[in-house]
């Protein structure tokens, strides 16, 4: 499957990229499942994203 | 009513969510956006949650990546620097900055484009009919069932227009986000959707047609 087209513009993509342990997101996603992806989803449907929404639609809170 | 032939309307209906995507890379979803629109009308953007600093980000993605994927080490090597598990430094600078946010659509953007459906289907009414959408509109069906009083047919069509925006919400989608982009995409929840709402709309139509027909 292709990339996912919203990597340019996506607040979580760029996260993935910073240390070897998290590109496990990116493998899972935005370059094979992304239409499985919640952020992706929520963009598609115009839908606001929360930056600390995973791709799994879990919410990155402090107090996690 | 003279409508157009049923391949010129595919080939609109097709190009619209293509050129869509081409344009702005995002699905074609009329609700969609009307839902974003309406709950931000209602202020839910307001009350959007405090953005989270990208060390801060980073920190809990390691830990919700642990909880997610089995933590630990992975067997990728560290992208950036030369950490292990754990503290593995972080990538700064240009490369790997993090300043991007998701663009979200704005509210005249939702409206522009609602206006612009309005619009083009108002268009094609002209160019069918010659003259303006009326409540009533020229179908002899619709006028020999609801009659053609102004008051009854408005009611009608409010009436309709709320069962359409509350079904389109109940099901996450519309005949454009699940009918179009979904049913290409061999989505099963949009094939389900789409078959529901147009069986049950193929059999309320033939189910009109039946007892209008004299």
């Amino acid at each position: 499957m292709a990339d996912c087209p919203n990597m340019a513009s996506c607040r979580m993509y760029p996260l993935f990229k910073l240390a070897g342990t998290l590109k496990v997101w990116q493998l899972n996603y935005c370059q094979s499942k992304f239409t499985e992806c919640e952020r992706y989803k929520r963009a598609c449907m115009s839908q606001q994203v929360p930056d600390g929404m995973l791709p799994n639609g879990k919410l990155l809170k402090r107090g996690n | 009513m003279q409508f157009w032939p049923f391949w010129i309307g595919g080939i609109f209906l097709a190009a619209v969510p293509l050129v869509h995507w081409l344009l702005l890379s995002k699905m074609f979803a009329v609700s969609g956006r009307l839902s974003a629109l309406t709950d931000r009308l209602r202020g839910e953007q307001v009350v959007a949650e405090p953005q989270l600093a990208d060390d801060e980000l980073v920190r809990l993605l390691r830990a919700e990546t642990a909880s997610e994927f089995g933590g630990g080490c992975g067997d990728d090597e560290p992208a950036l620097g030369g950490g292990g598990c754990g503290d593995e430094p972080l990538v700064t600078g240009s490369s790997g900055g993090v300043s991007t946010t998701t663009p979200s659509t704005t509210t005249l953007g939702h409206v522009l484009f609602l206006a612009c459906v309005a619009f083009g289907g108002t268009l094609a009414y002209w160019h069918t009919t010659g003259g303006l959408p009326h409540p009533a509109g020229p179908d002899a069906s619709f006028q020999h069932f609801f009659g053609n009083n102004l008051v009854t047919n408005l009611g009608v069509l409010f009436g309709g227009g709320l069962m359409v925006g509350f079904g389109t919400r109940m099901a996450g989608g519309c005949t454009s986000g699940h009918g179009l982009c979904g049913v290409s995409r061999l989505q099963p929840g949009s094939l389900l959707a789409t078959a529901c709402f147009f069986g049950c709309g193929i059999a309320v139509s033939l189910l009109l047609d039946a007892v209008v027909r004299p």
